[in-house]
């Protein structure tokens, strides 16, 4: 869905999780930008029709890149920042009450 | 001028319930609605069909309350049978913790009174320890604080929004007019018949019934009628949605159908404001989270805030004019959970005068008794 | 964090930033908060990460900002990003959210800066993954370097539009087409303000050299285009159109839809600011005096989310606001506000030259206001359909408020943001009334999410 322009030997690189897979990212992207670089067609299933759904505005309006992240549903993953083995996951419908593994 | 049988002024969920009803009477019925910039009581409501703890030295009340859950069901059946709509009643039976001692002391006194003044001899309401509680709701650790509460099995919960949808749907379907964005200028009573002036047209009718909310009084005062309301706020949040884990409505907090939480349950007297206060929304979030831990992590997605329409007693006022027979004022804060009475009793009282048992119980004169008392 | 501000402000755009400057010059204390990582808003965002191999694509207009940033870091205000405001109130409260942790925040005066958003295009299938709006895609370059997969369609009009496919150009992205919803009779009607364009004739000399860009560009380009709607299995795989009396369909991978930019009105709703209805380009904003005062005492507005006028008025507008906040506070007597303003009121003027123009050239295209199809999503949150709409109409639901008890429109997490504007038009169009006198939806907070126990644990103002 969407392409890096610039790959360069100092470009700091991360791991993280999507989906159980690994993928390499570079420091400073988003999870929105990261997980559709990645290949990934859709970022959530929404809860009424579980329909697709990714990212429209990429500036924290549309609510469309809700996504799981390090064990916490629906957060916005066009606002926050990829870090080194963080775990990310779509947001399949509704959320479950005890999704979360931190206290 | 446009005649009908009956008007009625205010297509909230009192009006619209009572005018549903008897237009499916076959009487020409139409409503007269503010529109938009009208307070709108009957779209901040919690859900709650409740019976505990109501009525507190008015057995006709609690006795009232009673009736209008035991005709719920039918009435939520009848109401997808014949508009499509389902107001998702349920009745799981209800529960109000305490949070302390003090608090069950004094919860548990209040349902003492209502056991001892109830009309039918049993009140099915008890106390329950917090052993008892977390039984019922085996998927919420209580907090700690918790330490027992009240339950009955009379107590439900439904979807408020889709009631008044559904009645206005089922008004609709029995051939009733509705005039949205309209208001009441002038109510006169002359020739054996009721003219209603709006700022557009005059209407008349043969009977007329006041369910406006809030602006009740000075149109009350149009047709010799003393009905004194008052606005009181009620704040609450919503969730995002959650997969289902409460089923049972709490005062304060329920899941609804759609899998948000709504948390609230505030009262203040602040005139006609319908904004949020953050000392409310904090204490509501902290009485939450005291009560079941689990549900802090949850995103309030929205808050809402809406006016209640208060008596002096905060009791149900159904009244006819004695100098405008056939003028009616009806208002309730319970107008959710009263729906089924209103489409029912109601209606039989204003179309054919049937006043149901204890109902001078209800008239406004109570309050005149008291005024001339000083 | 303070107890108490002498001026906080909501955004890092020129607005927010160039505010902030001019307060700190008169030594008021200064809170600026934003919800981004990065400064610059959206026309400047992430400016101080801008790499070196995007300078030419990010373009001169962008580095403009430099300078500013610059200040503004240099100014001593104290400053928080990521940091999300839930609440506001009448008492000049304001509450955040920060690091998982919600504050209530006091302050003498306060100055929303928030911007602007994308107006929302409701078309059929816009909520198909591989949609896009076409600021989104420019955040995507100025933040991550990113830019859309090839091809990419663009569909809609607006100065934006035609930047963003320069933008594309200038990145050697495959354009597979334009789709321009311009009308031919938009140039006619924007004639009577081309001679006070003239005046800021760089204005029109940018947008020429993006239309030659564009023009040279070996992509098909479609006039007068109407009748947008995507269509796709689970994702978006071609756009239809009609264009010149032609039907069309293109097959791309990514489509970016724009038709024109609105102000972020949550904020002063909240406050129950009074909002003026602008026809020409069918949005709200807040009512201003020329220091933009709104209605409510101690409330200013700067920049974008007070009308748009683009991003060097808004500098302009950002320091005459701090100009009259600090005469308020006793920093400057009626005269020295005066000598202070003089310039900035001059060259706001002139900044503000060219949006007549452009506001009659590029106003909202029918499609974007009102959905003909009864299917077209609407609320993007809840799925309620332009029809749910009109069906709440027609059982007597007259205002947005009573559509969204009826439908459940604008209960979602975005709180209307994306569907407020357009619930408001299919209601007037049903209605066969004036948009303006639907009413508009009571925005409370929160505006944005907070959980339960970031409220529970809300550390109250002492």
């Amino acid at each position: 869905m969407l392409k890096r322009l610039h790959i360069d030997q100092q470009q700091k690189m991360l791991k993280i999780e999507f989906e159980g897979k690994t993928l390499e990212v570079r420091a400073g992207e988003t999870v929105a930008a990261a997980i559709l670089e990645a290949g990934a067609e859709y970022t959530r299933t929404t809860a009424i029709s579980g329909a697709h759904r990714a990212p429209y505005c990429q500036m924290g309006i549309c609510f469309e890149c809700l996504m799981e992240i390090d064990g916490v549903p629906n957060r916005q993953a066009c606002m926050v920042e990829v870090q080194e083995g963080m775990k990310v996951n779509r947001q399949y419908g509704v959320r479950g009450l005890a999704d979360e593994k931190l206290v | 001028m446009r005649h009908f049988d009956f008007i009625v002024v205010g297509a909230g969920v009192i009006g619209s319930a009572i005018a549903c009803g008897i237009a499916g009477k076959g009487y020409s019925v139409a409503i007269l609605d503010g529109g938009g910039n009208m307070f709108r009581a009957s779209v901040g409501n919690f859900g709650l069909v409740w019976v505990q703890g109501k009525g507190q030295g008015t057995p006709a009340y609690a006795e009232w309350c009673r009736e209008t859950s035991s005709l719920y069901p039918n009435y939520a059946r009848k109401l997808l049978e014949e508009t499509g709509v389902d107001i998702a009643y349920r009745k799981p039976g209800g529960l109000t913790l305490c949070h302390s001692e003090a608090e069950y002391e004094k919860r548990a006194k209040i349902i003492e009174r209502l056991t001892h003044e109830s009309q039918s001899g049993s009140y099915d309401c008890e106390m329950v320890d917090r052993e008892k509680i977390q039984k019922m709701i085996p998927n919420l650790p209580l907090g700690s604080k918790v330490c027992g509460g009240s339950y009955s099995p009379h107590d439900g919960c439904l979807n408020p929004l889709a009631l008044l949808k559904a009645l206005q749907i089922g008004f609709f379907r029995a051939s009733g007019v509705l005039f949205p964005g309209t208001s009441v200028s002038n109510l006169c009573y002359e020739k054996d018949r009721f003219v209603v002036t709006t700022s557009q047209v005059s209407y008349s009718s043969t009977k007329i019934i006041l369910a406006a909310g809030n602006g009740i009084t000075p149109l009350a005062a149009m047709l010799g009628m003393r009905i004194p309301v008052s606005p009181q706020q009620g704040q609450l949040l919503v969730t995002e949605r959650v997969k289902p884990c409460l089923a049972m409505p709490i005062s304060g907090i329920q899941q609804t159908l759609e899998g948000s939480f709504i948390v609230g349950l505030s009262n203040r007297n602040v005139g006609f404001n319908t904004g949020m206060d953050t000392t409310v929304m904090k204490q509501m979030a902290q009485r939450v989270v005291n009560a079941f831990p689990l549900l802090s992590r949850l995103r309030l997605v929205r808050g809402w805030s809406a006016l209640r329409i208060l008596s002096p007693d905060g009791l149900p006022i159904y009244q006819q004019s004695e100098s405008c027979p056939g003028a009616y004022a009806v208002t309730s804060h319970s107008g959710v959970s009263l729906a089924p009475m209103h489409q029912s009793h109601i209606v039989d009282w204003i179309v054919d005068g049937i006043e149901p048992s204890n109902f001078q119980f209800f008239s406004a004169r109570r309050f005149n008794v008291k005024k001339t008392a000083h | 964090m303070k107890n108490l501000y002498d001026l906080i402000i909501i955004g890092t755009g020129p607005a927010g930033m160039a505010a902030a400057v001019t307060a700190r010059n008169f030594g008021l204390s200064t809170l600026v908060v934003d919800e981004q990582r990065d400064l610059g808003g959206q026309i400047y965002h992430s400016l101080e990460n801008a790499r070196p191999e995007n300078t030419f694509a990010l373009g001169t207009d962008y580095f403009y900002g430099e300078s500013l940033i610059r200040s503004f870091r240099k100014s001593g205000a104290e400053y928080l990003p990521e940091t999300m405001v839930w609440n506001l109130d009448e008492n000049h409260n304001i509450g955040i959210l920060r690091e998982g942790k919600a504050y209530q925040l006091k302050t003498k005066h306060l100055l929303i800066a928030a911007g602007a958003m994308e107006r929302p295009v409701p078309i059929p299938g816009w909520t198909l993954p591989g949609v896009m709006g076409a600021a989104a895609a420019d955040i995507l370059f100025k933040v991550n370097d990113m830019v859309p997969e090839e091809p990419v369609v663009l569909a809609g009009s607006g100065p934006l539009f035609l930047l963003v496919a320069c933008r594309l150009i200038d990145n050697g992205v495959k354009i597979a087409a334009m789709v321009d919803t311009t009308r031919f009779g938009s140039y006619l009607k924007s004639l009577p303000y081309f001679p006070q364009a003239l005046r800021v004739a760089s204005y029109l000399g940018k947008g020429l050299s993006m239309r030659w860009k564009i023009q040279k560009g070996d992509f098909p380009i479609f006039q007068s285009a109407d009748n947008l709607a995507i269509y796709g299995a689970d994702s978006a795989e071609e756009i239809h159109f009609t264009s010149l009396g032609r039907k069309r369909k293109i097959h791309a991978k990514s489509f970016l839809l724009h038709d024109g930019v609105v102000p972020n009105i949550q904020f002063t709703r909240l406050l129950e600011c009074e909002h003026q209805w602008y026809e020409r380009q069918r949005y709200w904003k807040p009512v201003l005096d020329d220091w933009g005062n709104t209605s409510v005492n101690g409330v200013s507005v700067a920049g974008d989310c007070g009308g748009i006028w683009g991003a060097k008025a808004a500098e302009h507008a950002g320091r005459l606001a701090a100009i009259d906040i600090v005469y308020k506070q006793g920093g400057l007597s009626a005269e020295e506000k005066i000598l202070a303003a003089d310039p900035l009121i001059k060259k706001l003027g002139r900044e503000k030259l060219i949006r007549p123009f452009l506001d009659q050239l590029f106003p909202p295209s029918c499609h974007a206001l009102v959905p003909s199809s009864d299917e077209t999503l609407v609320c993007r949150c809840e799925e309620i359909t332009a029809g749910q709409i009109r069906e709440a109409v027609s059982l007597g639901a007259i205002s947005p408020g009573q559509v969204k008890s009826y439908t459940r429109c604008g209960m979602g997490p975005c709180q209307s943001r994306m569907c407020g504007l357009p619930l408001a038009e299919i209601i007037a169009d049903s209605r066969q009334v004036p948009t303006p006198t639907v009413g508009h939806l009571k925005i409370r907070p929160p505006l944005k999410p907070i959980t339960i126990g970031q409220l529970a644990d809300l550390e109250l103002l002492k």
